[in-house]
């Protein structure tokens, strides 16, 4: 069923309608709010907190906006008003990205150096370019949703992404010399 | 943006159409450092698919009943803080009215007790206000703010 159609119902209280909606973002709001937390059950807990203020907001919700990039806005809200509140966690939450491996122990001992590589390149990136990596590659977004989002056009979002990218290049051709020698 | 970035881009998310493909692969054959660009973005490729985001730490099958039960927490907290207005206000109205018709207790203590009620509204007025202020002027979120 179309989000609008979804968004309707859930304005007249249909709590099935909205069972459907928040199972088709469920993994995406997750992914979002792992971004910003590094952790698993934080993420967990800030992107339920965002589908209950979503839920609690949507009669003032606009059906001719997408639903993913408010639903996104009030996660970020979220997590940020949280990570204001726990300042002390400010300096791990600075750190890499939250990604694990998808490959077997065998191919991961043989390529393991390489991920290493690719982390370490990860979180030496600027916020700004972690975040447009992360959009596209692990929360599996396209380009058009990542410019919704962020609230850009979708031919910035193509060139922040190549700059980012040739600035993972560098970073990883750097890190990758540096363990040969 | 360059037309050959935007080309190099498509090519890193394997999203080049035919006529495009022809035309990157032209530009490769004049400059070989383009070639060795793609090569190492394909090699670069390979490895960011060898990541995802890392799991949660419960069910999906959980998600949406765990959700559910906070939402219903949600409407219970409304429902009862509805009430527990509604009941104290009540309460409080008859407390006064009785405390004034009592000949029994002296002026200065119905005085007393009724400064100590509007001192206790006016307090807790000023806090739930300054509280709503702070949320409404959070630099977060007018950051996130579109």
């Amino acid at each position: 069923m179309e989000d609008v159609l979804l968004i309707e119902k859930c304005k007249n209280g249909d709590m099935e309608a909205y069972e459907l909606l928040v199972k088709k973002y469920m993994k995406k709001a997750y992914n979002v709010a792992l971004f910003y937390t590094k952790n698993p059950t934080d993420a967990w807990d800030i992107s339920q907190q965002g589908f209950v203020n979503a839920w609690k907001g949507m009669k003032r919700f606009d059906t001719r906006s997408p639903f993913f990039p408010w639903l996104y806005a009030i996660i970020k809200n979220e997590a940020l008003s949280r990570y204001k509140r726990e300042k002390k966690e400010e300096e791990k939450r600075e750190e890499g990205l939250p990604l694990k491996t998808i490959i077997s122990p065998e191919e991961y001992l043989e390529k393991e150096e390489r991920i290493r590589t690719l982390k370490e390149s990860l979180s030496k990136l600027d916020k700004e370019k972690k975040e447009i990596i992360y959009l596209r590659h692990y929360a599996d977004m396209s380009y058009k949703e990542i410019s919704e989002v962020l609230g850009l056009p979708e031919g910035t979002i193509m060139s922040r992404l190549y700059y980012a990218r040739k600035a993972l290049f560098k970073e990883y051709k750097k890190n990758e010399q540096g363990r040969r020698t | 943006m360059s037309r050959e970035e935007e080309l190099k881009s498509k090519y890193f998310d394997k999203n080049l159409s035919e006529e495009e493909k022809k035309e990157l692969k032209e530009l490769a054959s004049k400059d070989k450092k383009t070639w060795d660009e793609l090569k190492e973005m394909d090699n670069l490729k390979e490895v960011i698919d060898m990541l995802e985001p890392v799991n949660p730490d419960r069910e999906w099958e959980e998600y949406w009943s765990s959700l559910y039960n906070k939402l219903e927490r949600g409407i219970g907290w409304i429902i009862f803080s509805i009430g527990a207005i509604l009941t104290l206000t009540f309460l409080g109205f008859q407390f006064i009215k009785n405390l004034i018709r009592d000949s029994q207790i002296a002026l200065y203590a119905k005085c007393g007790f009724i400064a100590l009620l509007i001192g206790f509204i006016i307090l807790f007025v000023s806090v739930a206000r300054e509280r709503l202020t702070l949320m409404k002027s959070d630099k977060y979120s007018k950051e996130v703010k579109r």
